[in-house]
């Protein structure tokens, strides 16, 4: 992926383009205006006099506006006769005003044209859109450049509209102007992203419509204002903190079932979504600073929590969601993420947070609310996790056509593996899953002892918790190299490669304290360690590589 | 009403928390676990108004897909199958 892309974002409606404000999208470069997982414009193309144009400088103002300088493409820099602004805004629709100056002492004609054009593909399509089953649509009317998407009952729409009289026809707008010696003309478009019931998609989808750059702006002050302040001399620290909190600010999004309440999502833009893995770990991370995160990712993985068992989106009875998207495939069905339960951390996660959010918060209401989820949370772990009904949690995909092959955090096909580079057989327990359910059992020990009232079953909790970690150091422990192996395969082999994986387990308190010392040499020794962090897999393995996404890079 | 799993019914005169319009072949092919209610609110086949958590509540009692499998008796038939 292009590295100089542009992003603008407010929750999982966002735009991504050049860096001179162009979408013209294709697989490989996957730049446009989205909203809940459906692509609203894939080409936004600027010419003046038929030239593109060429980025002078972007001006990051938020996380929600940006300013493009631009000229076009021909001229040399230094003698260049016309320039152009794109202020571009994404609030309570995607806005920009676009700014032309002529700095001759000359009237000049010129010709600006916008090119547009929407193919609706859908989150899961963008790197192969694929032959969409439904019908486009494109007119004009009152000005307005109306595109359409319409499969069944299913319905997108693209509404463009400009504040400046312009040609409009099916690929665009045309302005013919004329700007006089030193002046300047400007426009403002307008893009509004609707819905199947004709309605602001946000507003359809999410109970209400997007803001107002005005009302982003205060929020984000109102944000920043409700974070503990810090105080220090020196100025790169403070400054560091701050933009910590606007990136954390940057990444929350508005569940329609959140009731107002924001959430941090697994990573932008193309992650803006609800992972359960991803959520419950940067709440975890943020409680500190901002622990209303944590009661909104509880309170909603608690709705959405597993109840029967479902093949295709691999639910099963309190089993804590990896995934829930809003787009077309999702609605017909075609991808699982209604949601889609395909990992095996996210139930013990789910009970960990709630216990460290009361120590954080101390909302004993949260905890007694929550009773039913958290132990139907670890009822998961011995029921549907332990697979092999031996003590461990496993995970072995059920939907063979999209299901994930990982779903453990390092979810990609080929990142487990023992040192000679084969992949172990399914199912597989991955040794970080196994710190997690010890863990959630003390916590959730813990929370029975203290607030559900049953001494007898925080009891039976803590002896399987026991049971547990005494049985992993011996099964996990790999002797000849003195750390604790990626995985157990089905045989009860180890799977033998040394991996940060082991570095969750020092925070679970799974590791036998002689051991935690051993552990800690490996995360920063040379086979792990770069320098600049931990390496996903280490040196030496045969599946190492040092660009490799989970068999080598920090 | 659903409090821990029972569902009581009972006709009274006040505001609806949500309204929920499905036509009844749909609503039938949820009931038989053919489809979700979150996937056909999605593609626009049955429209909800007003607390919409209530109708991932009403998904909860209703049964799953049939032929789906415990993850322990899937994996020992694909262990059977090797």
């Amino acid at each position: 992926m292009k590295e100089d892309l542009v992003r603008l974002l407010d929750g999982n409606t966002f735009v991504v383009s050049e860096d001179n404000g162009d979408i013209d999208a294709s697989p490989t470069v996957p730049t446009g205006l989205f909203s809940f997982d459906t692509r609203f414009l894939s080409k936004w193309l600027l010419r003046i006099d038929g030239e593109r144009l060429t980025t002078l400088t972007v001006d990051e103002v938020e996380y929600f506006e940006k300013r493009f300088f631009l000229v076009p493409t021909t001229p040399t820099l230094a003698d260049a006769q016309v320039s152009a602004i794109r202020e571009r805004c994404i609030g309570g629709s995607f806005t920009e005003r676009l700014t032309v100056i002529n700095h001759r002492s000359r009237p000049v004609d010129l010709r600006i044209q916008v090119e547009i054009e929407s193919d609706f593909a859908d989150l899961f399509e963008i790197k192969d859109v694929q032959a969409k089953r439904g019908k486009y649509s494109a007119r004009v009317e009152n000005g307005s450049l109306f595109l359409g998407y319409e499969r069944d009952t299913f319905r997108r729409e693209t509404i463009i509209s400009t504040s400046e009289p312009a040609r409009v026809d099916e690929d665009g707008l045309t302005y013919d102007i004329c700007i006089g010696p030193h002046g300047q003309w400007a426009t403002e478009l307008h893009v509004r992203t609707l819905g199947p019931d004709g309605r602001d998609i946000r507003e359809s989808l999410q109970g209400r419509t997007g803001r107002e750059t005005k009302e982003m702006r205060r929020e984000l002050d109102r944000w920043l204002s409700e974070a503990p302040r810090l105080v220090c001399d020196s100025a790169a620290l403070t400054k560091t903190y701050r933009r910590c909190l606007v990136d954390l600010a940057a990444l929350r999004f508005t569940p329609l079932t959140g009731g107002g309440q924001t959430l941090p999502a697994a990573g932008l833009p193309w992650f803006m979504a609800i992972f359960g893995r991803d959520s419950v770990f940067t709440s975890l991370q943020a409680l500190p600073f901002a622990p209303d995160l944590a009661a909104t990712t509880l309170r909603l993985l608690a709705l959405t929590q597993g109840v029967v068992l479902d093949d295709f989106r691999e639910e099963e009875p309190g089993k804590i969601m990896h995934e829930l998207r809003y787009g077309e495939t999702v609605g017909f069905e075609e991808q699982p993420h209604a949601p889609y339960f395909g990992s095996a951390d996210a139930t013990p996660l789910f009970v960990i947070l709630l216990d460290e959010y009361e120590r954080w918060s101390g909302d004993a209401d949260t905890v007694r609310l929550l009773e039913r989820a958290a132990r139907a949370a670890l009822h998961w772990i011995d029921e549907y996790g332990d697979i092999m009904g031996n003590g461990y949690i496993w995970y072995q995909r059920r939907n063979r056509r999209v299901g994930l092959e990982n779903q453990c955090w390092k979810d990609s096909w080929d990142a487990i593996s023992y040192r000679d580079g084969r992949l172990p057989g399914l199912p597989r327990a991955t040794c970080e899953l196994q710190g997690y359910a010890y863990d959630a059992k003390i916590r959730g020990a813990r929370l029975a002892r203290e607030f559900w009232n049953d001494p007898t079953y925080a009891d039976q909790l803590e002896h399987q918790a026991a049971d547990l970690k005494h049985r992993f150091n011996h099964d996990f422990w790999v002797e000849d190299g003195q750390y604790y192996a990626l995985a157990l395969d089905t045989d009860g082999n180890q799977v033998d490669a040394l991996s940060s994986n082991i570095g969750h387990l020092l925070w679970s308190g799974i590791v036998d304290q002689p051991r935690a010392a051993k552990i800690a040499e490996h995360l920063l020794g040379p086979r792990l360690f770069s320098g600049w962090g931990v390496r996903t897999l280490a040196q030496g393995e045969a599946r190492y590589n040092l660009l490799g996404y989970h068999v080598g890079t920090v | 009403m659903i409090r821990n799993g029972d569902v009581q019914v009972s006709r009274e005169d006040r505001e609806a928390d949500l309204v929920v319009r499905v036509d009844r072949a749909l609503f039938e092919r949820i009931l038989g676990g053919e489809t979700n209610v979150y996937a056909a609110w999605l593609r626009h086949e049955l429209s909800a108004e007003g607390d919409v958590r209530l109708a991932r509540l009403i998904q909860r009692i209703i049964p799953g897909p049939s032929g789906a499998r415990h993850p322990r008796a899937f994996a020992r038939e694909q262990g059977q199958r090797t």
